[in-house]
């Protein structure tokens, strides 16, 4: 005949012995020697000193780890269109000294008296050219009576190149002018004209106060 | 100070930074512990060795710890596991009474020199009973010593062992028969 308690009931009593527990409990006074317990003492402090729990939690952690992401690509993005927008102001920059450039060598290109080797000068760009004129511009001396008129502020303004063009096409405006000037107080001289001859003298010294006048003196 | 704090609540401080929390839980269980692996190694400095690595073993996770697991389980599931490692770093696999079906383990009996002839006093009747449970397979001795050392439950057996709880049943109630058997039937 079967038992008719259930399993669960009998199970405790299979694996429950309390006279064998109770003279097993008389054999439990073996303990770890004190060198171990010192030892192992030692080490949970150490672990603990050495590496303190962090103050910030685990949850506040996922957070920051949580916005790290997003925050990256939002400073990506920003440095990205800071860059872009950028770039045409750069463009621009490097497209001045074209234009300036191109004016002069416009300016150059109406004197047609002007040296072949000038006008090449001024096409090229300027961020190649070194800041002193090249030796075939050193070697033209250019008219004492023409760097007077330019002032040191417009030539704060303008690169060394440009500045050469357009000294240089003021230069034969003013040669032209000068040897108008000439010509004119010489032909009236020429004529005994000389109450006129004065007079336009005296207006060429106030247009010119600085130039020479030997040329436009009479001879002697 | 001791307090009357759980041991899942002494770990959690203890992850927490808290060493006194350690000190309260390795007074509580280093004794069982102890007894546990030397009983199951039954060499005074092996024992030493495993435990002290269980316990380092158990200071490194002592962050990782969840209170979801009953700390004397997990604890013991470490030792578990550290016994088995020792078993194979000596050349030797582990025990065949680890083995979930051991048919044979009844058919085993105690030896007949742990048989006492005469009434012994308690301490004597006692050592006794240390002999005979060396001479248990090392699962039954297992199960027996997670149960009278570390009072767990079948089903805390079988977590901290790896293995199904009708198999810690049974290798409970094989040892107990045995032991019954080398005390005479009247421990």
């Amino acid at each position: 005949m079967n038992d008719p308690r259930p399993s669960a009931l009998s199970e405790p009593d299979e694996i429950r012995d309390a006279r064998l527990s109770e003279l097993y409990r008389a054999t439990r006074d073996t303990e770890p020697p004190a060198w171990l317990d010192q030892r192992i003492l030692t080490a949970a402090r150490t672990a603990v000193k050495s590496h303190p729990t962090p103050v910030i939690s685990r949850s506040r952690l996922r957070d920051s780890r949580f916005w790290a992401a997003p925050v990256a690509l939002a400073a990506t993005v920003v440095l990205v269109v800071g860059v872009w927008r950028l770039s045409p102001l750069v463009g621009g920059l490097d497209k001045t000294p074209a234009v300036l450039e191109e004016q002069a060598s416009r300016a150059q290109a109406q004197p047609a008296a002007k040296p072949d080797a000038t006008r090449t000068e001024s096409v090229q760009p300027t961020r190649s050219v070194p800041a002193a004129p090249p030796a075939s511009m050193q070697a033209v001396p250019a008219p004492s009576a023409v760097s007077q008129p330019f002032t040191p502020a417009s030539r704060s303004v303008e690169s060394p190149r440009q500045s050469e063009g357009k000294v240089n096409l003021h230069d034969l405006a003013i040669r032209r002018s000068l040897a108008a000037w000439r010509a004119e107080i010489a032909e009236l001289r020429r004529q005994g004209r000389m109450t006129e001859a004065e007079a336009r003298l005296a207006e060429f010294l106030r247009q010119y106060p600085h130039e020479a006048l030997d040329e436009a003196e009479p001879p002697q | 100070m001791p307090t009357d704090d759980a041991d899942e609540t002494l770990m959690l401080r203890y992850g927490a930074g808290d060493a006194d929390a350690f000190t309260q839980l390795y007074a509580r269980h280093k004794g069982p512990l102890y007894r546990y692996l030397l009983r199951q190694c039954n060499q005074p400095a092996v024992a030493e060795e495993l435990f002290q690595d269980v316990w380092l073993k158990l200071i490194a996770a002592r962050t990782g710890y969840a209170a979801q697991a009953k700390f004397t389980t997990w604890l013991y599931r470490l030792a578990h596991n550290r016994l088995i490692d020792h078993y194979r770093a000596s050349a030797r696999r582990p025990p065949a009474s680890y083995a979930d079906d051991c048919p044979e383990w009844a058919a085993i009996p105690a030896p007949m020199e742990a048989q006492p002839e005469h009434q012994e006093d308690r301490r004597q009747r006692a050592e006794h009973l240390l002999r005979l449970l060396g001479t248990l397979p090392e699962a039954q001795r297992e199960a027996f010593l997670l149960k009278e050392e570390a009072g767990l439950s079948l089903e805390a057996i079988a977590q901290a062992t790896g293995t199904g709880r009708e198999t810690v049943k049974s290798r409970l109630r094989y040892a107990l028969a045995r032991l019954r058997h080398g005390l005479g039937g009247t421990p």
